[in-house]
Formats: structure tokens, C-alpha cells, sequence
């Protein structure tokens, strides 16, 4: 005589998802996809971040020209001045003679361009590179305007025109990434929901006889809520893998086999608290979703 | 035993489904709820089984006025009244224990429990020999009897049968309401609608004739006649 029922809640809800496997097969992937999708962004727009970062980075210098005759002392004050900035990171000092030299360089091959010059044009200066801060674009003009106001200062350049545009730049992608971020994360919301909404009403004909026998609201709806929490943990996780897998092949093969070393932009995976964020918000939003479809044919 | 005091049920904006219906059944009684297609029999039954509340008006089953229960005590309700339908609503993916046996998982009762009384069931309903069967593999008088064993395992006082052989052949008919009446002679009240006049006629049973949603008749059938009535 058969007898295969399952009086726990855990047996019930493995005889659940064996009833209905190909259902629930179909809803993890479609929570997968959903979340890969998620998380490849992600991953995309912090490691562009960090990319920007590292670019604004090497850029975020100010050359700081001195006016002509200052003395040792005078230089030497001026430099102290500059190191005290809460902003500077480290100060060169870029003689008349040093400067030449660079132009030499620069002018390889033309050389007698420069041997017309009867007196070396070149001011000295301090080359001010600035700590690894991207808010330091942000405030550039105001350090820009302090650092004029010492005296022997003659002139500064920072690339102005780059610094807005790259500051500009750096602030569009920010607000493009959270407004196209968040339309993702409710894009990916409303499938999922709506999937598992789908799902519990193909079981509609199920919950109706529970009813009828005089099952509890708790004894319907706790095998799907719990079903909806493993559907949301189950898809993250194999959305994470995924991406995971796909990340190492990218990093290690393909970047092989295209000759690029990665490393220079140091590509990272999703850090800790975020897969784990991912995760506890895949499970969420099964259980929610469960919950809130089981309810509507409870009050039926 | 089941008392209804002037209930009316309208759906949507001007339905009436159901008009002031009062009317009394004891305990242990049998009873034909018959109309035509549209009268109201199902709603009624659904009302005494409280899957819906009525418009306006009272009904007490067993002292209980079920207008007034809370949701949360409805499954405690339908545990002791057994509903059986047309359309059998079985698990076609379980056997026939499970689909029995599942009536008794909804209320934790433990295995050695359930295999007894779902034999027990079983042999009442003379499907012992199938209890490993799918539903699909039965025919539907045999589904039918596989719902009424389910509908019996909480020792129902009450069992409502909504056209209970209406998918079913005459002579399959006659075995499920000759079932019911035995399930009724062990005391319990039974309450069919159907609107096969001819099935009625057969027995001498109280019978209450249901048009547009009134009370037209309440007799025994051995007077019957159906004012309207369509077979």
C-alpha cells in the first residue's frame, strides 16, 4: 500500500517541489537570469568606478609655476606651504634647468627649435600631486585659488578643462548607473514576482483543496513560503556562480588569449557584503512574492 | 442542526442569487436541494460551508453562527462538514490513500492513525482495491467514491454534495446516492443538490425546490412536483 505523505512542513515542501519540479526548475531560472543580469551590472559599473578612479588618480596633479628671482628660502617656504595642503599627496620641485631638460625631450628630433633660445624662458615650478580622492576634482578650483594666494606664485595649471569634463564625466556615470540600477532592480522585481505569482496560480486547484479539507492558513501558505525563499536562494546562487565562473574565464583565459593583462585595472569580483546582500535579497523576494501571491487565493 | 434565517447573497450590483431563504434541518436528515441550472443550490451550499458570507441574514450550524466566524476557525468548521463535488477535486498526481490520507496530513494526525482510518474509509466506500490507483486511472463513479471517503475521514456531521453524479451515468448515479444514504443512516446529515428530477423522484426524501433564487418547495418527494423544473 503506498503511503508516500509527508506530515512535516520540511517533507511537504520536498513533496512540493518534487510534485511540481519542472515549475520550479523553470522559476529558479528565471530568479538566475533575472539576478545575472543584476549582478553582471554591478560588477560592470564598480569596476568602471574603480577604473575612473585609478585614471583620475594619475591625472590629479597641479603644476604651481613660481615667479622669477625668489630665493632658496623663499622656494623652500613656498614648498612647505604646498606639503601642508590637506589635499597634497607629494611636492616636486621642477628647477628652470629641469624644466628644459623635459622640453628637450619632448622637442627629440627638433632640437634646433630650442637652440635659438638665447635665455631659458622656463619657470620653475612644483608639481603638487594630490591624495587618491575623486572628490578632489570636485574642490579642484578651490585648492586652486588657496594655492594662488601664496606668495611667489605666479601661475598654476591642473588641466582645467580635463578636470570638468572628467569630473562631469565621473558624475553622469554615477547618476546613469543608479537610475539604470535601480529600473534594473525593479525590472528584475516585477518578473520574479510576477514568475512566481504565475506558478502558485497553476497550484491554485491545489490550495482550493486544501481548503476544502480544512487545512489551516498557516499549513497552505508556509510550504510556499519557504518553496519561494529556496527558489530566491537557489537563483542567486546559481546567478552568482555563474558570474563567478564567467569573471575567472575572463580574467584568466580570455585575457591570455587577448594579450591584456588585467591587473593594471585590478578587475575585482562583487565584494562580500554585496553577493551576500544579493543573496539575502533573492531569498526575499521569493518569500514576499510567495507570500503575498499564496494570500490572494486564500482570501478567495 | 442547520437553521437559516431570511438570507440573501447578491453578487456585483443587482445578482440575487438568493432570496430570504429560512428554512430548518434537523439532525441526521436527508435532503435533496433541487433547481434547475442558476437557482442558487450552490450558493446556498457554499454559504453553509462558508467559502462565502451571505448579503444579509444569519445561519447557524450546530448553535455556530458561521456568519459571524472569524477566518481563522473556518478550517475547524469544514474539518467536520464534508463538501463533494462535481468535478470530484482530486489530486491527479496522488493515489488514491494519498488523495484520502491528505484530509488527515492538514491536521498533523500521525501515520499509524491515518493508515487505519483511510482503510477504514476505504472499505466504506468499497475501494480498498484501489488505493494505489491515480484518479485518472478510475472511472468516475469511482472518483466520486474516492472524494466521498475523503469528505468522511474527520467523522463529518455534515456532508454537502454539490451534483455530486451530474458528470456521472444514471446507474453510477444511483450507486453514489445510495452511498450517501448509507453514510446518512450511520446519522449523518446530508444535504444534494441536483437537478435530475428523475433521481429525486426515486427516493422518499425530503426534498426543497429552489427557482430564481427562492424557496418554492419543501416537502417529501413521494409529493413531489417541481414547479418549472428542468431535467
Amino acid at each position: 500500500m503506498s503511503s508516500g505523505y509527508s506530515p512535516c512542513l520540511l517533507g511537504k515542501v520536498i513533496s512540493n517541489v518534487k510534485e511540481s519540479f519542472l515549475l520550479n526548475l523553470i522559476t529558479i531560472a528565471i530568479i538566475a537570469n533575472s539576478f545575472f543580469i543584476f549582478s553582471a551590472f554591478l560588477m560592470i559599473f564598480n569596476n568602471l568606478n574603480g577604473i575612473l578612479k585609478k585614471v583620475g588618480e594619475e591625472k590629479i596633479q597641479i603644476n604651481v609655476y613660481l615667479e622669477e628671482g625668489l630665493s632658496e628660502e623663499e622656494v623652500s617656504g613656498i614648498r612647505q606651504q604646498l606639503s601642508n595642503l590637506a589635499a597634497a599627496e607629494s611636492v616636486l620641485f621642477i628647477s628652470q634647468e629641469d624644466a628644459l631638460v623635459h622640453l628637450k625631450e619632448i622637442f627629440r628630433g627638433k632640437e634646433k627649435i630650442l637652440e635659438e633660445l638665447e635665455v631659458n624662458p622656463l619657470p620653475s615650478s612644483f608639481e603638487v600631486r594630490l591624495k587618491n580622492d575623486l572628490s578632489n576634482i570636485q574642490e579642484m578650483e578651490h585648492l586652486v585659488k588657496k594655492v594662488s594666494q601664496i606668495n611667489g606664485v605666479d601661475d598654476i595649471s591642473y588641466g582645467q578643462e580635463w578636470v570638468e569634463k572628467f569630473s562631469k564625466f565621473v558624475g553622469m556615470i554615477k547618476c546613469t548607473g543608479i537610475v539604470l540600477g535601480g529600473l534594473l532592480l525593479l525590472t528584475i522585481i516585477f518578473i520574479i514576482s510576477n514568475t512566481i505569482r504565475l506558478a502558485i496560480h497553476s497550484r491554485q486547484e491545489e490550495i482550493e483543496i486544501m481548503k476544502l479539507v480544512g487545512a489551516t492558513d498557516y499549513f497552505i501558505k508556509m510550504p510556499f513560503i519557504i518553496e519561494g525563499g529556496l527558489q530566491g536562494l537557489s537563483g542567486t546562487l546559481i546567478s552568482l556562480g555563474t558570474l563567478f565562473l564567467l569573471y575567472r574565464f575572463f580574467i584568466t583565459r580570455a585575457a591570455t588569449f587577448f594579450g591584456i593583462n588585467f591587473n593594471i585595472f585590478s578587475i575585482s569580483f562583487l565584494s562580500f557584503e554585496v553577493t551576500g546582500g544579493i543573496v539575502i535579497g533573492g531569498i526575499l523576494l521569493g518569500i514576499f512574492g510567495s507570500l503575498v501571491s499564496v494570500e490572494r487565493f486564500l482570501k478567495v | 442542526m442547520i437553521r437559516t434565517y431570511h438570507v440573501n447573497k447578491v453578487y456585483g450590483d443587482n445578482i440575487q442569487a438568493l432570496k430570504d431563504i429560512t428554512l430548518k434541518i434537523e439532525r441526521g436528515e436527508f435532503v435533496f436541494l433541487v433547481g434547475p441550472s442558476g437557482t442558487g443550490k450552490t450558493t446556498l451550499l457554499k454559504l453553509l460551508f462558508g467559502a462565502e458570507k451571505p448579503t444579509s441574514g444569519q445561519i447557524l450550524i450546530n448553535n455556530i453562527n458561521i456568519t459571524k466566524i472569524k477566518r481563522s476557525q473556518l478550517p475547524y468548521l469544514r474539518r467536520k462538514i464534508g463538501f463533494v463535488f462535481q468535478d470530484f477535486k482530486l489530486f491527479n498526481y496522488k493515489t488514491v490513500f494519498e488523495n484520502v490520507a491528505f484530509a488527515l496530513e492538514v491536521v498533523g494526525a500521525k501515520r499509524q492513525e491515518i493508515k487505519t482510518k483511510v482503510q477504514q474509509v476505504l472499505g466504506m466506500v468499497d475501494l480498498s482495491n484501489k488505493t494505489d490507483e491515480i484518479p485518472l486511472n478510475l472511472s468516475g463513479g469511482e472518483r466520486q467514491r474516492v472524494a466521498i471517503a475523503r469528505s468522511l475521514v474527520h467523522n463529518p456531521f455534515l456532508i454537502l454534495a454539490d451534483e455530486p453524479t451530474g458528470n456521472l451515468d444514471s446507474h453510477i448515479t444511483l450507486d453514489i446516492i445510495n452511498l450517501l444514504g448509507n453514510i446518512n443512516a450511520f446519522g449523518t446529515t446530508v444535504i444534494v443538490s441536483t437537478h435530475n428530477q428523475e433521481m429525486v423522484k426515486r427516493y422518499n426524501r425530503r426534498f426543497i425546490g429552489l427557482e430564481r433564487g427562492r424557496i418554492v418547495n419543501d416537502k417529501l418527494s413521494s409529493d413531489f412536483s417541481l414547479v418549472g423544473a428542468a431535467g
